[in-house]
């Protein structure tokens, strides 16, 4: 009674099989990222870093003898994709995952992160992903927390620029409220509140009103966080309504990829947070002119840290063999370690990169305004 | 107070129209062929990125550009009819539709493929200053759009209502029998409708694309738009499909503005669910007899 | 039905075929979206309703056993049902603004329904977290028992599943079922035949809303977290292309659309960044030469052999 189409479904399930892990002289990478979809223009320099690291290892002779073999499995920035996606790269045997950055996919992929154990880096900034709340173990995070950004932009914004009135531009997302508690509890602490707080939503791509709102509380410094789309609207609309306050980007208005993206002109004098300038820091300038020339594209923060998360896997190999819960352990033990992208502290519960950089935009290049840990 | 009301007022009026653009091109299309076509997204994104190539990465100058994009999205639109539309004449309208989704889905995975996964821009017209009068802000951009859609929608009324050809659109839409009758090539006229549906997605596209930023889904939330902005306005009705996209943006400008910016969106829906209770046929009903 | 019987055989025995989370993550979206698929299919396919708001519902039933399990503690069971109930009354309740409403501009009206739903429950944030999303929801248990493993938490889909599609094919041969499908082949003709077009419209709301409600709490565990984002408009699109490529208006339809428009982009990926483009034409294909849908192709192939279907 087995219909002919019912076998056909059948068939085509089974050879969805993958075929079965391949020969022990190679060490498998795992990589989850959108390499298809909405989040595909963020995710890509996170590609470019680790494969960076991956060919830079491998031209050394790979780890303990062993190339490295990198496999990419795209999420399609859908959260069913990023849990799938997941789930075949476990059926590959990977020594490690470079996981999405995206929170939302990390926290779906989350009871299969806890219950594998293979070691899962991740740009994912989320306060929530912390490892004292929902973190776990093995998840590894590169990126500085969504809970230490914004508190120092508010903080640069008081101290440095001497603001009075600071004004909240955010989106109406997990990113910009987090933003928007960080900044005001750090006013609070303070004993300040901000001048105006407004919202758009992520595909929004007019802010007048929000901004004539701004104006009329005579805001000093504009602190706007989004994606890079919402920052492009924000900086165009900012100056065509002629506001003067400062303004302070997030981490997404200052990528070099949204800075090209600025009407010639338009962002000079404007701020911004970033985890690091590999672009811009002499001690790297090695590291920025391979990754530029391999790549045709500036440098950034977010390649940085996933390079250094490749050579963190790396060393805790050495050290600690390929068994994937001696390499979790070995990475575990990692405090102050100076990458490319960050300076990171995974020991005692540490949560990763904690580095905060303070950048300003000059003639469409970004340069750094300030340090601080 | 007046001085945010223009301004709220302007930048409303000026999403309206690119709204009214798209819900243009799109009804174009149903009103002609009774056509929904979901594909539509994808021609207002493959315009802004047609644009950046000439514009960007082959250097041409803005009008130029412009001009090419026009007219190579017409282009598309002709093959579209020839590949696409034709075979699936006659065919159930949800056949048309579940067509022209698997179509977007493909155009928009190969937008990736051929222009990368970086988001992309065009220059504006008229550079970044703007000029001030009366305490309110004009940009020169903004202006454009509105000037290009009151002097394309004037142009098409006078063509639709006053030239030969437009006459004959006209009927090949509200009756294709009896216009077959009279002699009327309906495939032409069908054939004219998509070329000009696509040229409108391409300007609409092009003319956005400084504003918003050029990326794969640029067109999806567009075309959404444009959908509620030609059902408010009455489906399958032109004049409906303009003045419906219009009230569209002056209402989330003056939500965001007056009521709250954080439930803007919800505002606007609410006030979509509003019109449709209280005037079930839409705002500016075409009487074009529909078969349900 | 002999497809079905069949369909049935070759579930049951999946799991021991295949026996990776991979394959098993698959089969579960696609069980969760059979079930989706099929209360859309009542609305869509049955009775001729274009709805454009049927993922908000989908996330009403999440949300609803997520928050009664998670946040009150209440058994599985119970939260499952309540999303089915509460769900199914939203349904009736979008249903009886529509009734005057036809066509596109139904399509439209739910479509603004759906997404005002979507932003309350971000707004709601107490209750839903909002945009942060509602995360910690537990595997399914039932009496005691968890389903914590794939193969197990497969089964209890597939039963869910299998009493779905029972019930829509009862419904089908029932006076229901050729009270909707009338409507859709003509509402005045209908109501002169002296059918309550508006109670079944809104029967028909309602039903199809218990279906996306149990789909969504199914959902809501099987995922572990859930966030507005995820309940978007192309979900829905999806959703719309599942039913009328598998086959609208027809019983198993929905299923065989849903299972392969959640396995096939899974499987061609082996074609790497080109699967999305394959995927496309693929449905483009398959709605210009399979007007009736898969199903259609599968009835046509089998009354040619000559064997009832």
């Amino acid at each position: 009674m087995l219909t002919r189409r019912s076998v056909c479904l059948a068939g085509l399930l089974l050879s969805a099989t993958p075929l079965a892990a391949s020969a022990q002289s190679t060490l498998t990478l795992g990589m989850v990222i959108g390499t298809t979809g909405a989040f595909a223009g963020g995710e890509a320099p996170l590609v470019n870093g680790t494969k960076m690291a991956v060919a830079e290892l491998n031209a050394k002779g790979g780890i303990g003898g062993k190339q490295i073999n990198l496999v990419i499995e795209d999420t399609g920035s859908e959260q069913t994709g990023a849990v799938n996606a997941y789930n075949r790269i476990l059926s590959q045997n990977p020594v490690a995952i470079m996981n999405t950055t995206l929170s939302g996919f990390v926290l779906s992929q989350m009871g299969t992160i806890q219950d594998e154990g293979i070691a899962t880096f991740t740009g994912a900034a989320s306060a929530q992903l912390a490892p004292d709340k929902k973190g776990v173990e093995n998840l590894f995070r590169v990126r500085t927390s969504d809970a230490l950004v914004p508190a120092q932009a508010a903080r640069f914004a008081l101290d440095t620029l001497g603001a009075k009135r600071i004004a909240i531009l955010r989106a109406n997302s997990e990113y910009g409220n987090g933003w928007r508690s960080a900044i005001e509890a750090t006013l609070a602490a303070r004993g300040v509140k901000p001048a105006a707080s407004e919202s758009f939503e992520g595909a929004d791509r007019d802010v007048t009103p929000q901004l004539l709102r701004i104006k009329a509380a005579d805001a000093d410094v504009i602190i706007v966080a989004g994606d890079p789309p919402n920052h492009v609207v924000a900086v165009q609309q900012i100056k065509q309504l002629g506001l003067t306050a400062k303004v302070i980007l997030s981490n997404g208005g200052v990528l070099p990829t949204t800075v090209k993206l600025y009407q010639p002109g338009a962002a000079d004098g404007f701020y911004g947070t970033v985890d690091s300038v590999p672009g811009r820091d002499p001690a790297q300038a090695e590291w920025a002119s391979r990754y530029r020339k391999q790549f045709n594209i500036e440098p950034d923060y977010s390649a940085a840290e996933y390079y250094d998360g490749v050579m963190m896997v790396a060393a805790a190999i050495g050290k600690a063999g390929a068994d994937p819960k001696a390499i979790v352990k070995a990475l575990r033990a990692i405090a102050a370690y100076k990458g490319v992208g960050n300076v990171y502290t995974f020991a005692n519960k540490g949560d990763g990169g904690q580095g905060v950089a303070l950048v300003q935009i000059k003639g469409g290049v970004i340069d750094l305004a300030g340090t601080v840990q | 107070m007046l001085q945010t009301l223009l301004q709220v007022a302007l930048t409303g009026a000026t999403m309206g129209c690119i709204y009214a653009l798209v819900a243009l091109g799109f009804t174009l299309t149903i009103a002609a062929a009774g056509v929904v076509n979901f594909a539509y997204s994808e021609w207002v994104t493959y315009g802004a990125y047609i644009g950046v190539t000439l514009v960007a990465v082959l250097g041409l100058p803005l009008w130029l550009g412009l001009l090419l994009t026009v007219g190579l999205c017409a282009v598309m639109g002709y093959a579209f009819q020839v590949v696409v539309f034709a075979p699936l004449e006659g065919k159930h309208f949800l056949t048309t539709v579940s067509a022209t989704i698997g179509v977007a889905l493909a155009m928009q995975a190969a937008a990736t493929l051929i222009w990368g996964p970086y988001a992309l821009t065009l220059p504006t017209f008229f550079g970044t200053g703007s000029l001030t009068i009366g305490g309110v802000a004009l940009f020169p951009h903004s202006l454009l759009i509105v000037g290009i859609t009151a002097v394309l929608i004037a142009g098409m009324q006078r063509a639709l209502t006053r030239t030969d050809i437009g006459l004959r659109l006209q009927a090949a839409a509200q009756d294709p029998v009896a216009a077959r009758l009279m002699g009327i090539p309906i495939r032409r006229m069908r054939t004219l409708a998509y070329c000009l549906s696509a040229a409108l997605a391409g300007l609409a596209g092009f003319m956005v694309a400084p504003l918003f930023v050029v990326t794969t889904t640029m067109g999806f939330g567009l075309m959404l738009k444009g959908f509620a902005a030609t059902i408010v306005g009455g489906w399958g009705s032109l004049k409906g499909a303009v003045l419906g996209g219009l009230a569209v943006g002056l209402i989330e400008a003056f939500g965001a503005a007056y009521l709250s910016s954080e439930y803007k969106d919800s505002i606007a829906f609410a006030m979509i669910v509003v019109v449709l209770l209280l005037r079930p046929s839409g705002l500016f009903p075409e009487r074009i007899a529909e078969k349900f | 039905m002999r497809m079905g019987a069949g369909l049935l055989l070759v579930a049951l025995a999946l799991p021991l075929v295949i026996g990776n989370n991979y394959q098993l993550g698959i089969a579960h979206q696609a069980l969760i979206l059979i079930l989706l698929a099929s209360g859309y299919n009542l609305l869509l396919g049955f009775t001729g309703l274009v709805s454009f708001g049927h993922i908000a519902l989908f996330a009403i039933g999440a949300y609803t056993s997520a928050i009664l399990v998670v946040t009150f503690g209440l058994p599985f069971l119970v939260g499952l049902v309540a999303a089915a109930v509460l769900t199914g009354v939203v349904g009736v309740l979008i249903a009886v603004p529509a009734l005057r409403i036809k066509g596109h501009y139904l399509t439209l009206l739910t479509l603004a329904l759906g997404e005002v739903i979507r932003l309350a429950i971000r707004g709601m944030e107490s209750l839903t977290h909002g945009s942060a999303g509602f995360s910690g929801i537990p595997r399914p248990s039932l009496l005691g028992f968890a389903f914590r493993t794939g193969t197990e938490l497969y089964y209890l889909l597939l039963a869910c599943v299998v009493l779905g599609v029972l019930f829509i094919a009862r419904l089908e041969r029932s006076r229901f079922g050729r009270a909707f499908k009338a409507i859709r082949d003509g509402e005045t003709a209908a109501e002169v035949c002296g059918v309550d077009t508006a109670a079944m419209k809104v029967l028909a709301f309602g039903l199809s809303a218990v279906f996306a409600g149990v789909a969504g709490g199914l959902y809501a565990h099987t995922m572990r977290f859930i966030s507005p984002e995820f309940f978007s408009l192309s979900l829905t699109i999806t959703l719309l292309a599942m039913v009328l490529i598998g086959g609208r208006g027809t019983v198993l339809g929905p299923v065989v659309g849903a299972v392969l428009l959640t396995v096939l982009p899974e499987w061609l990926r082996f074609v790497k960044d080109y699967y999305l483009i394959v995927f496309g034409l693929a449905i483009w294909a398959c709605t210009m030469f399979l007007p009736q849908g898969l199903i259609g192709l599968a009835t046509r192939v089998f009354a040619r052999k000559g064997r009832p279907a």
